[in-house]
């Protein structure tokens, strides 16, 4: 879908899943957000998942130039000639281990955090259920998460890990809500729709996209106090119909948690941060706005959504997936100075996430198809060190990472393990962590270094 | 000669004769002698005089009497010790002598008492005053003689003295003013009284006010009647001359509250007249002109009007020959037939809400309109109910509008599907444009969702769509949308089979998900054959990732795992089946041929891979296949798939009925798609008739807990909108407010649609359109709503709310409407309790009939079609 946010410039807040359950009347929230007392926790932290939907092309967004086992050369044999990018056009990376790699062009903008000890790259991740090797994967001797190479099931399992139907930000933020104590605001927000990624047991997130944030016509006049007053009373009954309640309980949500988030962003305050126009950068800049007044909303603990489309680049892929990374990498700088701009060095984790990598190996009309192993970037001054961490597959086609002849990486290191990874540092002790992640103890080495 | 005088002539001879007995006496005593003093005096009826003695020669004590009686008695007078008389009340009948006496010397004296009338007093008049004519007057006072006269202003008048204290008289005043009243005492002792004053009036008079009156018929005003000299007012009141009036010429109470008749009597005036109760001589009239009525609405017969041309009665009273009578806005061919019908010809419409008003209009003198009546319309012979058409109608089309209701009210399902799917379609207009805008494609769709006919086939398109997607994200050019999008609409009621092809083979969908130019692979470039079509053409179009039982769920190992439909090589072996397709254009030997997307993709064999594949399901196409061949086999596969009759009866239920169809259902349907071939247009008849469908027809149909779907963003637009009659202008915007709840009309985010058929509440049922619903989107929804009802969209939707808004001063009836018309009479009635005491406590009728709306049109109970 065209992304059409921009033009807007209000903040319209909702709910996903099943709307959040509030433990106080929007009323009381509200008398709580106009007292405005509550301190800004000094222990505060936050996730941010930039979700890329399509499948990037991992391949082409991290390239090895002179690595132990590779060089741009290997790299550009096994891509072709359609879909590789010149080695002179990468800024370049190095990792502590002296491996140079190269970022797409378009990803110039994190080559400078890179540089700060700011952002990293986690290499060669998927979905796995247990480790396993390409000869397991060719025998079928180890299971395999289903439907690996499609999008809808790929897209879940990474919001989800495999086999769930909780988001792994939502039973995250189960773990962590009381952090958050009384304060009524969820501690998962969305700005791209109802994610199940953060949809937890008992945690429900919020959502929030740019437009409006209450009811058209609530201008205070009789009529329109009369009208509110009704609609509220209707949504009090109950129809005896799931569907019906759930739409009531979207709407009673929505109204009260637009008052709220409301009435905090009016006591925030501008950011001086300008952000990107584009899908993401409003994205992050929504989010920033809200990290701004997490003291007024009364949160220590908070998990961010946001996303972009457009990556399943089957086709014609080099002009596209440029001005995706464009936007990814653009929205991301600007994403950092508005954390160093309100203070929360060290204090916000920001990492991308995608259903599957793509075919190294190059498709029919210049583009890629699906595959599994990808590499991921994460930012925030919290990072152990600027590094390439993981293990880096061999771009050889049929090679020893590759499981189908065209490039698709067996991942070395699981979707668990790196959610893994951002959960702990977020603060789920490591004795929980089998909890929200239940594949988990299928890996001898819980925890990537990244953090 | 009086009594008296007589009395007195026969006293004075006794005087006369008598002397020398006086004078023996006192001549006899010797120097003795009494003498009583005064001599002869009068003395008038119960008067005193006091006496004394005279005693000459002795000095002696006194003794009184009267006529010998020592005291004296009642009949004579008494007299005390010390001489002082008391004349009796009437005349004593002998005369009557004082006499003093002594006893030592023996001697008396005495004289003659003269006895008189007492003088009469006048107490008063009964009646004092009276109106000139005859009078009995009754005098009160004391002291009347027997004979005592009446004099009026010096003139006897015949008295009856009834009693000393009571004369009574008959008169005759001929004129009018004060008069003196007398009583005269005759002889002896004649005197007249002192005067009474008696007032004698002029004659009553009476005078009715207003002395002209114009007034209504069947309306009531008030006379008043002044009397004037008399104190008794009260009046009697005619009409007519008839007491009391009657229901011809006007009834009239006591109060003089005149009630006028609700028909022109005779003549147009009428007398109202009141008559003095005191003097029925005093009457006056005044003469009331009768105008038209306001006239009255009772009820039509028959009650219920039916839609279409008919005539009909309107009962009610006040109607005038010329009265004029509107239905809604329209006026209408009234007749007059008498005061209370008139006789109707009207072509009654079918309105969002079933109800219409009524009004009525009476022309010169004094045109007048009645109040509104509002009346429930309705089609002629039904043979579904409103709820059951309404329902069906929301299911099989973009809302079910009032029109349409009523049509397939009369004919039933059966017809109804059999002429949708006779009828031509609808269809985008051609466009070469290679511009990246669909603006008036989107624009064109609503106009086709809310005017064409052919809503069964434009529906099922629609419901098509969201399973074949292709989106303007990639494909947004009205050369590639336009003819894919007229490609669904031909395909909707044919066979599945022809359906996939012709999608499979649309350049646009080539495009979309790289199937066109998808060549063998190129040794120098490296490329292999593009695996996009190849896997969503599995996933998303026709068997899905797992194996599937008849019933739509999914097959299960003893494990309780799903078993995959496909591997991943099978992937890679189909998508170098589907190579070698270019642009429709010239046939080509080798190359691509340039864009264009008239017509299906056409093979061009150099590019066809043509060894040995083992594609889906494990089938093996041999060697040297062509392109067509290869083709063919893949769709074959596919198309006879067991999975497809469930896979695709799931997502038309959705997209038709109903989140969570029982597995029952689907098994149905698939039952019907696998002995039709895969026949949409018969899937979609029994997706429609099947009893699941119809279940919540009945007016007591139980409620299914998991039942309906929440409305996706366009049909919740439409539906609104259809179901409140409104239309679009051509260049409308509507896809905008689409757009905002998450469902912009061919720009689905991917080719996995809007949504997904497997997205889920948290609580567990199905419900795909939930995946746009959140809190932010029910807002957007709610104000999506606003933006209808109080700007028209900015004026691109012409939603008329004039018949609701005629029903403003009728909470009851407004929201019942509201009710009909989108919830088609299944509002609870605490809902309806809420919604009425809002729209009363609203202000002004545009605001009363918006609330209405908006507090329907917002509920769950309207987002959810159940």
């Amino acid at each position: 879908m065209k992304n059409h946010i921009t033009r807007r410039t209000l903040l319209r807040l909702g709910l996903g899943g099943l709307g959040w359950l509030g433990a106080t009347s929007p009323l009381a929230r509200l008398g709580r957000l106009q007292a405005q007392a509550v301190p800004e926790d000094p222990d505060y932290k936050a996730l941010v998942c930039i979700f890329l939907f399509g499948g990037n092309d991992g391949n082409n967004t991290v390239i090895p130039i002179q690595t132990g086992i590779q060089t741009h050369a290997t790299y550009a044999a096994a891509r072709g000639s359609g879909i590789t990018l010149a080695r002179a056009s990468l800024p370049e990376i190095r990792a502590s281990n002296g491996d140079i790699y190269g970022l797409h062009p378009s990803l110039a903008p994190l080559q400078a955090l890179h540089q700060q000890g700011r952002m990293s790259v986690v290499a060669n991740v998927g979905t796995l259920l247990r480790p396993l090797t390409k000869a397991q994967y060719d025998r079928g001797q180890v299971p395999v998460p289903t439907n690996l190479f499609s999008h809808s099931d790929q897209q879940q399992q990474w919001q989800t890990s495999p086999g769930l139907r909780t988001g792994w930000g939502g039973r995250a933020a189960d773990i962590l809500q009381a952090l958050n104590g009384t304060a009524s605001f969820p501690t998962g927000l969305s700005t791209s729709g109802n994610p199940v990624f953060l949809n937890g047991q008992n945690t429900k997130p919020a959502s929030v996209t740019n437009g409006g944030l209450g009811l058209d016509g609530s201008d205070g006049s009789a009529n329109a106090n009369v009208r509110d007053a009704a609609l509220q009373q209707l949504l009090t009954f109950d129809s005896g119909m799931s569907l019906i309640q759930a739409a009531n309980r979207h709407m009673t949500d929505g109204i009260a948690a637009g008052k709220e988030l409301n009435a905090a962003l009016n006591s925030g305050g501008a950011l001086q941060t300008v952000f990107p126009n584009t899908g993401l950068g409003s994205q992050l800049e929504q989010v920033a706005k809200v990290l701004k007044v997490r003291g007024a909303l009364g949160m220590s603990r908070q998990i961010f959504f946001t996303s972009m489309g457009g990556f399943d680049t089957h086709s014609n892929q080099l002009p596209s997936h440029a001005a995706l990374l464009a936007e990814l990498g653009n929205a991301m700088a600007a994403f950092d100075n508005a954390i160093r701009e309100l203070g929360l060095d060290g204090k916000v984790v920001t990492f991308t996430e995608s259903e599957f990598g793509r075919t190294c190996q190059p498709s029919t009309g210049v583009g890629s198809d699906h595959a599994w192993g990808s590499h991921q970037i994460v930012m925030g001054s919290a990072l152990r060190s600027a590094d390439v961490y993981g293990t880096f597959p061999l771009l050889d086609l049929d090679g020893p990472d590759d499981v189908t002849g065209r490039g698709v990486w067996l991942p070395t290191a699981s979707l668990d393990q790196y959610a893994a990874t951002l959960a702990s540092w977020f603060g789920v002790p490591d004795g929980s962590l089998a909890t929200v992640f239940p594949n988990l103890p299928n890996f001898a080495q819980p925890k990537l270094a990244f953090l | 000669m009086h009594a008296p005088r007589l009395l007195g002539v026969v006293l004075q001879w006794l005087r006369v004769v008598l002397p020398a007995a006086w004078i023996v006496l006192q001549t006899h005593a010797g120097p003795v002698s009494v003498s009583v003093h005064p001599t002869r005096p009068s003395v008038r009826a119960e008067t005193t005089r006091q006496f004394s003695a005279r005693q000459h020669g002795a000095c002696a004590p006194v003794t009184w009497s009267v006529n010998a009686i020592v005291g004296g008695s009642p009949a004579v007078g008494t007299i005390t010790e010390t001489g002082l008389y008391t004349a009796p009340s009437i005349p004593p009948l002998v005369p009557v002598f004082v006499r003093a006496s002594i006893s030592a010397p023996m001697a008396s004296g005495e004289t003659e008492i003269l006895w008189q009338h007492p003088k009469p007093i006048l107490n008063s008049l009964q009646p004092a005053s009276f109106n000139v004519g005859r009078a009995t007057i009754e005098i009160l006072g004391i002291g009347f003689a027997p004979n005592a006269q009446v004099q009026i202003n010096g003139t006897s008048i015949p008295a009856q003295r009834v009693s000393p204290d009571r004369i009574v008289v008959d008169w005759i005043a001929t004129t009018s003013g004060s008069f003196t009243v007398r009583v005269a005492n005759p002889d002896p002792g004649a005197i007249v009284s002192s005067g009474k004053s008696l007032r004698v009036l002029p004659p009553v008079s009476a005078k009715v006010s207003p002395t002209t009156r114009t007034m209504r018929l069947g309306a009531s005003k008030s006379f008043s009647a002044y009397l004037a000299n008399t104190t008794n007012k009260a009046v009697s009141w005619l009409v007519n001359g008839v007491p009391g009036g009657n229901a011809t010429v006007g009834t009239i109470e006591s109060t003089g509250l005149f009630t006028a008749p609700w028909a022109m009597p005779g003549s147009n005036t009428v007398q109202v007249t009141a008559v003095s109760v005191a003097d029925p001589r005093a009457r006056s009239s005044t003469t009331v002109t009768f105008v038209n009525p306001v006239p009255e609405l009772l009820a039509t017969d028959p009650g219920v009007l039916l839609i279409g041309p008919g005539t009909w009665i309107l009962r009610g009273r006040g109607f005038v020959p010329g009265t004029t009578v509107k239905l809604g806005d329209e006026p209408v061919l009234a007749s007059f037939l008498s005061p209370t019908e008139l006789g109707i010809t009207s072509t009654n419409p079918a309105l969002p809400g079933g109800r219409i008003t009524l009004k009525a209009r009476n022309p010169d003198p004094w045109p007048a309109s009645s109040e509104t009546l509002v009346v429930r319309v309705e089609p002629s012979l039904p043979i579904l109910t409103h709820r059951a058409a309404a329902r069906f109608l929301e299911q099989a089309t973009f809302g079910a509008d009032p029109v349409g209701i009523a049509r397939l009210r009369q004919i039933g399902f059966a017809a109804w599907l059999d002429e949708q799917f006779a009828l031509p379609r609808s269809s985008y207009k051609a466009s070469t444009s290679s511009s990246d805008s669909l603006t008036r494609q989107q624009a064109e769709f609503f106009v086709n969702a809310m005017r064409g006919s052919d809503q069964l086939r434009q529906r099922t398109a629609w419901a098509l769509s969201q399973v074949f997607v292709i989106s303007g994200v990639k494909t947004g050019q009205p050369r590639q949308m336009v003819p894919y999008q007229n490609l669904l609409l031909e395909d909707a009621f044919g066979s599945y089979s022809k359906l996939l092809r012709d999608v499979t083979l649309n350049p646009a969908m080539g495009v979309f998900l790289d199937m066109v130019n998808n060549d063998k692979a190129d040794a120098i470039t490296g490329a292999v054959p593009n695996e996009n079509y190849a896997r969503e053409v599995a996933q998303l179009f026709t068997i899905g990732t797992v194996w599937l039982n008849p019933d739509g769920t999914a097959q299960r190992t003893p494990e309780g795992a799903s078993i995959p439909t496909y591997t991943q090589a099978e992937i890679l072996e189909t998508a170098r089946a589907l190579t070698g397709w270019t642009f429709p254009g010239k046939a080509i030997t080798r190359g691509h041929n340039r864009e264009n997307y008239s017509g299906p993709m056409i093979p061009v064999e150099a590019n066809h891979d043509t060894g040995q594949k083992r594609i889906l399901g494990g089938v093996i196409l041999p060697a040297g296949l062509t392109a067509t061949q290869d083709l063919d086999a893949v769709l074959a596969t596919l198309a006879t798939h067991p999975n497809v009759a469930p896979f695709i009866s799931l997502r038309l239920i959705q997209q038709f009925v109903v989140s969570n169809p029982s597995t029952d259902y689907v098994a149905r349907i698939s039952t019907v798609f696998r002995n039709t071939d895969g026949n949409l247009g018969a899937v979609v008849r029994a997706i429609l008739l099947d009893p699941e469908a119809r279940a919540g027809d009945a007016d007591n149909a139980p409620l299914n807990t998991f039942g309906g779907h929440l409305r996706q963003p366009v049909l919740y637009l439409t539906g609104m909108m259809r179901s409140l009659g409104a239309t679009v202008v051509d260049n409308n915007p509507v896809e905008s407010l689409a757009a905002e709840m998450g469902q912009k009309p061919f720009y689905a985010p991917s080719v996995f649609n809007y949504y997904s058929p497997f997205y889920r509440l948290p609580s567990g049922p199905l419900a795909p359109e939930f995946q746009l619903m959140n809190s932010a989107t029910a807002l957007v929804r709610a104000n999506a709503v606003q933006s209808l009802i109080t700007r028209n969209l900015d004026g691109n939707v012409r939603l008329r709310l004039t018949a609701l808004q005629a029903l403003a001063n009728f909470p009851d009836e407004l929201v019942d409407a509201v009710d009909h018309a989108l919830l088609y009479g299944r509002m609870p009635a605490e809902m309806k309790a809420v919604i009425t005491a809002a729209v009363e406590a609203t202000e002004g009728s545009t605001e009363r009939v918006r609330t209405a709306l908006y507090l329907v049109a917002t509920s769950g109970k309207y987002q959810i079609e159940h």
